[in-house]
């Protein structure tokens, strides 16, 4: 049968705006809402004319259900008085902020009894001791917290009694289980060696400019790794699981099973240097493989400022990747993982680079923020120094982004999705805060007010969460693994850059209204199959005894 | 070479000056019959006007028309040069020159024809004899004074170009080459010394005179450290030293430094004349070599001429802008490690020079090592239509593309890059790592493994190991990675002693 010339071309036409419309992800749009939410709070990073290098590094966002009523709360960790590093003023308070509903939270620090001491940095929740209440690590300069959820509305500084140790400069944590024992372990992330009476000059004096230190100035350190003895302490085991041979300027750290071995790794950020990954072989120790598999370095062999880290299937092929934040003219850094321990340098090929090699950034997150099924990013923005743009032309405040997944491939949003505000970014934390099913996103800024971000995207696609509650495994289900069709996720509380996000797994869905069968494996082994699970809802999922 | 910035504009000048005597000529021979005196004034207008190309065809016709006239050759050859065609107007130039070998014109002209083809050896004949025939003559100078630079003549060069201040004392550009000049001879002072012994304290100290202009302050100090080691009755060096202790916030020790000085017992003159020379301010002299050349002389020739350079760049900084000076700013702005700046001044010089393709291509680059890629795209890119197979500007328009994450558009111009340069390892790396980025691992691996040897800091090494894995040569990829290591470790290493090598510490 010969068709028409005519009616052929409008099969063509069709099929291309079929195709078009497959391809198109919906859009994503964000509010700034902070004011009229009540989320009053200024990160206070107490710049000098001594350009201290942790001036650069603060603004750690946790969001945690604190007090177990389901909706996330969120808590900002604040710098300090410099050179005391003390928190001598109220308005150097780490700040909680309780989630009242209707996007609207109410400042419950001083009632929680969390405000802090020195100058922190980064921030890591999870229910370390499995009483069913979120408790908070909490990373800064020469002095870490450990907060316990006694559970009714209040924290108890337990940081002595429980072996953590301070002295070291920490930027991040983040909870996990390395040793599949029902306990979640904590892993602490140091920068470098410093004090405030490190005072060389940096910059150009005919200029009478003076910028931040290059970080190669600074001899990196270690992390440490607390194994969690069950009775509310811990051992330090840095040495023992041989991570303490590993010195870096850490950043960040995320946890995932790259390698699908059962046991969770952990990638480090370094900042100037390869990127850590630590395989862990199962047996207590870990081994570093970051240069072997390749994802300590982008493709060109130079290590780039690397910031945070999501460490998340990005391209839906079941294995988790790794993206990370560095500064302009570096790009976003995207190691995807290629199976059998290995990771290439995706970073071109999934469009991102190009997208971000103007951009700086610090804070990121990859979740489904128009729910399509495929994970977006997020990331806060801002160049690490000040006067970048009189050393280097690159401007120091900017706005956030937000990159769309196209079927594994980045495009930045159009009108920039509603991210309109430009300030010196840092930390950025998700949940969706107000139960509509769509993700939002808080951010804090060096001397300006936190960001809450609303999403406001029309016509989202279905969603799910699901909130793990571990029996055998950490009463979190940190470590789980969620097969959901061609979509996998692991549940875990570290993300973006020093932050730490606890508020379920978030799964966009599209046009599914029903999910067929969803697959867990929790740490301890469990496998547990949910079938015909409705949408639209948050779903407690407890792990078969 | 050191360029006697003549542009298109000044070039048009120089046209200017000659064409009336050169058209009297003509017209004055040429026959009664119309239509050559039409053709003749045709051309006269066209030259004028700067329509160049078209005044050739009608000059050739004139001078098929009254063969042996030496004018009418003369006219043409200006044409061809104006227009670019420098083979033909030296042709043309070199035939008047035949029967008028004193035609000022002429010889000024295949002075500059000859610069224009980068032959500075053969343009210091014609300019010399123009200078013989009018010695006021600032052109011819200029350019005899750049060609003599060029050519490594650079004694002679600054003569020339002193001569030059001294007949154009406002003219930036005698100023600026003259302190380039002088530069140059202190260079290559500095580079006869380090040949003859490398570990010299003579060159220590001047590698720190160096690292003082480019405010790397603990690399001063180092340099200035191994001089004093083995020169400490050098008189100079220690007063150096204060000045480090000075800007890195040590007065107590800059003091004792400037004692030491004082304390030293006066230079003994027949010994060491360059130092006495030097000391009492004769730069002149000092930059004199003695039959038997020695370090010492080589050192304070070195100085010498440093302190001339400086002195005429000061006297340029005082001339109102021009492009010579924001030039100077631009380099130094780029010796010290401030690329914006340097982009600033190039922008500047070529307000005041606009369309000068040297400094259209000085921005381009400037803009390239500035990082700032997304500018240098559009500034290589105007060079680039000058200078079409330029292998520097190619690499870098390439390069930028890789940078700005396009490695698509960057393959053809690091192509090209090779084609003119095969030996620009440079390129091959970009090709590389752009053709690894395309998933071409295979075509990738003989640029990353010719450009190996440039690979300091193990990168190169890295690319090529991803790559052999890649195109499934897992040998090769453990033998490149290893090789990586290697070179971490030692960089390490080095690090590690450089670091206790440059802290600054009080005086010894």
């Amino acid at each position: 049968m010969r068709i028409a010339p005519k009616k052929l071309l409008s099969a063509a036409l069709f099929a291309l705006a079929v195709a078009a419309a497959a391809v198109t992800a919906p859009p994503i749009q964000f509010r700034e809402v902070a004011a009229q939410a009540g989320l009053a709070f200024i990160l206070q990073h107490s710049p000098t004319p001594q350009k201290h290098l942790i001036e650069t590094m603060p603004g750690g966002i946790a969001i945690f259900d604190y007090d177990g009523d389901g909706r996330p709360d969120i808590y900002f960790t604040n710098g300090a008085e410099l050179p005391s590093l003390e928190k001598s003023d109220p308005k150097y308070r780490n700040r909680l902020f309780r989630n009242e509903s209707g996007m609207k939270f109410r400042d419950v620090t001083d009632s929680a009894d969390v405000a802090g001491f020195g100058y922190s940095m980064g921030a890591a929740a999870a229910d370390f001791d499995n009483d069913g209440h979120a408790d908070l690590f909490v990373a800064g300069v020469n002095r870490n917290t450990l907060f316990r959820n006694r559970g009714n509305g209040t924290f108890e500084d337990i940081t002595a009694k429980a072996g953590i140790s301070s002295g070291e400069w920490a930027v991040a944590a983040g909870w996990f289980d390395y040793d599949r024992d029902g306990y979640l372990d904590l892993w602490v992330v140091h920068y470098a060696k410093w004090s405030v009476a490190m005072d060389r000059f940096c910059g150009d004096t005919s200029r009478n400019i003076r910028t931040y230190c290059h970080p190669k100035y600074f001899e990196g350190l270690a992390s440490t790794l607390y194994r969690n003895r069950h009775d509310g302490t811990f051992e330090d085991v840095s040495a023992k699981s041989g991570i303490a041979a590993f010195a870096g300027r850490g950043m960040s750290v995320a946890f995932a099973d790259y390698d699908q071995d059962g046991f969770p790794d952990a990638f480090v950020t370094n900042d100037n240097m390869p990127n850590f990954l630590f395989h862990n072989k199962g047996d207590g120790t870990f081994e570093e493989v970051g240069i072997l598999a390749g994802a300590a370095l982008r493709d060109h062999g130079k290590p780039v400022a690397s910031m945070g880290v999501e460490f998340k299937d990005y391209d839906n092929d079941g294995l988790p990747d790794a993206i990370v934040t560095a500064l302009a003219g570096e790009s976003y850094p995207v190691f995807r993982n290629a199976g059998k321990g290995a990771f290439l340098d995706a970073s071109y090929s999934s469009k991102l680079a190009a997208e971000t090699s103007q951009h700086s950034g610090w804070g990121l997150g990859l979740f489904d923020f128009n729910n399509d099924g495929w994970k977006d990013l997020f990331t806060s923005n801002s160049h690490v120094s000040d006067v970048a743009e009189l050393t280097h032309g690159q401007p120091y405040k900017e706005k956030n982004s937000l990159f769309v997944n196209q079927n594994g491939a980045f495009q930045v949003a159009a009108d920039d999705s509603g991210l309109s505000l430009k300030a010196a970014h840092r930390g950025a934390a998700f949940a969706d805060f107000n139960g509509d099913g769509r993700v939002d996103a808080v951010v804090s800024a060096l001397g300006s007010p936190a960001e809450l971000w609303e999403n406001v995207s029309p016509s989202p696609g279905h969603w799910l969460i699901l909130n793990l509650r571990g029996t055998k495994s950490n009463r979190d289900g940190i470590g789980a693994r969620i097969r959901l069709g061609k979509q996998y996720a692991e549940m875990t509380t570290a993300c973006s850059y020093a932050s730490s996000c606890a508020a379920g797994v978030h799964f966009g869905l599209g046009p599914v209204p029903t999910v067929k069968t969803i697959d867990i494996q929790w740490p301890s082994g469990i496998k547990q199959q949910l079938t015909n699970v409705k949408t639209d809802q948050v779903l407690l999922v407890t792990e078969p005894r | 070479m050191v360029a006697f910035l003549i542009g298109n504009k000044g070039r048009a000048g120089l046209l200017h000056a000659v064409l009336p005597a050169l058209f009297f000529v003509c017209t004055g021979v040429l026959p009664a019959a119309e239509d050559l005196e039409a053709k003749s004034r045709r051309a006269k207008s066209l030259l004028e006007s700067g329509r160049f190309e078209e005044a050739i065809p009608i000059c050739k016709e004139l001078v098929a028309a009254l063969p042996g006239n030496p004018g009418l050759v003369l006219n043409l050859g200006l044409a061809e040069h104006m227009a670019g065609h420098e083979k033909e107007a030296i042709t043309a130039f070199e035939a008047v020159l035949k029967t008028q070998p004193k035609a000022l014109p002429a010889l000024v002209s295949l002075g500059a024809a000859r610069l224009s083809l980068k032959q500075p050896g053969l343009a210091v004949s014609p300019l010399q004899r123009a200078l013989a025939v009018d010695p006021n003559n600032q052109d011819a100078r200029g350019m005899l004074a750049a060609s003599l630079n060029a050519t490594g003549q650079l004694d002679a060069s600054a003569r020339e170009y002193r001569k030059l201040t001294e007949l154009s004392p406002y003219d930036p550009r005698a100023w600026h080459g003259l302190g380039i000049t002088y530069q140059a001879i202190a260079s290559d002072a500095f580079e006869r010394l380090r040949k003859a012994n490398p570990q010299s304290g003579f060159v220590a100290s001047l590698l720190a005179d160096t690292r003082v202009q480019k405010h790397q302050y603990r690399s001063a100090f180092y340099f200035f450290s191994e001089a004093l080691k083995q020169l400490p009755a050098v008189h100079g060096i220690h007063p150096a030293m204060a000045e480090v202790y000075r800007k890195t916030g040590h007065p107590d020790w800059a003091a004792t430094e400037d004692a030491r000085e004082q304390a030293m017992l006066p230079a003994v003159c027949p010994a060491h004349p360059g130092e006495c020379q030097f000391l009492a301010g004769h730069d002149l002299e000092a930059l004199e070599l003695p039959k038997n050349i020695t370090p010492e002389a080589l050192y304070w020739r070195a100085k010498a001429a440093n302190e001339l350079s400086l002195q005429s760049l000061v006297r340029l900084g005082q001339l109102p802008p021009s492009p010579e000076l924001h030039q100077v700013r631009a380099e130094i702005a780029r010796d010290q490690n401030q690329p914006l700046e340097a982009i600033k001044e190039w922008r500047a010089a070529l307000a005041l020079a606009p369309g000068n393709p040297g400094l259209q291509r000085e921005l381009a680059i400037s803009c390239f090592l500035a990082n700032d890629y997304r500018t240098a795209v559009t500034e290589i890119e105007k060079s680039l239509l000058l200078e079409p197979r330029a292998a520097d500007l190619n690499f870098a328009l390439g390069d930028s593309w890789l940078h700005l994450e396009d490695p698509e558009k960057a393959v053809p111009y690091l192509r090209t890059a090779l084609v003119a340069d095969p030996k620009m390892l440079a390129a091959d790396a970009s090709l590389g790592l752009s053709l690894s980025r395309l998933g071409k691992f295979a075509e990738a691996v003989p640029h990353l493994e010719k450009a190996r040897e440039l690979d300091e800091d193990g990168s190169l090494n890295y690319q090529l190991g991803r790559a052999w894995q890649a195109a499934g040569n897992a040998a090769a990829a453990k033998t490149a990675m290893a090789r990586y290591e290697e070179i971490q470790k030692l960089n390490q290493k080095q690090k590690e002693e450089a670091a206790l090598e440059t802290r600054i510490i009080p005086p010894q």
